[in-house]
């Protein structure tokens, strides 16, 4: 059991470019011009287990410092939707789509987490305390 | 009209320590059975190609044209500078209350404060914080399509002034 989690989250915005005949192609978003990434140690000092299953019943998880939850699906269309902190089921994964973050309003904060689903998606996550 | 998407990923390292004989502690990738190793996962966003405004993001491309703003610059608060958006208290990543009720459909933000004080909150029903991002740290996610809006999501300092970057697309 992990007594530290170190995480990463990636993102690149991309916008294509409409050849009139060559091959369309994505290029890094004209917006932004760079790729994103923040890097840092969650306040969480022990991760739990890591649980994995196949959605069928509301995941009631209370008093977390960290959350990571993937939608292990590969294809298709089920989802996994999560509730932090009672701010409303409003966070969507898709086939192998994950989310990773501290929770909570401070740096010792900790909050709940209630995961629900579209259909009956296969999930695994970790809650760090 | 351009096409637009975001890929996103996360990467979660779980370590733990041991110490060596004069008490060196030393870290590793946490090797416990029930998670041996990384994990993490990705996706790709498709995004509206046309945003709601020249603020959706928080930067400027190098090569941006300043002409290419039109008469929307001003919208772009701090961004033409590239150096962040200070957070000194309660902030709504959305500046245009015309598209309030839009629907989120992707975020992604970092707070770029280095100090352990310059910690940053985030709200995504617009008044209760319960998503905490530590100096450094960022966060991407997916809206649900419908009941988070533009409008609800905002952040906040902690206890020190930081700095943020952002997307916020519909």
């Amino acid at each position: 059991m992990a007594e530290k989690i170190v995480y990463k989250n990636y993102c690149t915005p991309q916008e294509q470019a409409d050849f009139t005949t060559a091959t369309d192609r994505w290029y890094l978003d004209s917006d932004v011009g760079r790729s994103l990434s923040g890097v840092c140690e969650s306040k969480a000092s022990t991760t739990g287990s890591l649980v994995t299953g196949v959605f069928s019943t509301t995941i009631s998880l209370s008093s977390k410092k960290f959350i990571y939850v993937k939608n292990t699906d590969t294809s298709g269309s089920n989802y996994l939707l999560l509730n932090i902190g009672s701010m409303g089921a409003v966070i969507k994964l898709g086939p192998e789509e994950s989310f990773a973050s501290d929770i909570g309003s401070n740096a010792s904060d900790s909050t709940s987490v209630a995961i629900t689903a579209s259909g009956t998606p296969a999930y695994e996550y970790i809650a760090g305390t | 009209m351009p096409t637009r998407r975001a890929i996103f990923s996360s990467y979660i390292i779980p370590k733990e320590s041991a110490s060596l004989e004069e008490g060196v502690t030393k870290w590793s990738i946490d090797g416990d059975a029930t998670i041996s190793g990384t994990l993490g996962g990705k996706g790709i966003a498709t995004l509206t190609g046309s945003q709601w405004g020249e603020a959706w993001s928080s930067f400027q491309h190098p090569e941006q044209y300043w002409e290419d703003y039109g008469s929307n610059w001003d919208d772009a608060g701090e961004t033409y500078n590239n150096v962040g958006i200070t957070i000194s208290g309660a902030y709504s990543l959305n500046t245009d209350s015309d598209v309030n009720s839009t629907a989120l459909v992707f975020l992604y933000l970092k707070n770029l404060g280095s100090s352990s004080t310059q910690g940053l909150k985030l709200s995504l029903d617009g008044s209760n914080y319960n998503i905490y991002i530590p100096p450094q740290g960022s966060i991407h996610l997916r809206g649900d399509g419908s009941t988070l809006q533009l409008q609800h999501a905002k952040v906040n300092k902690v206890t020190d002034n930081t700095t943020i970057e952002y997307i916020l697309a519909k």
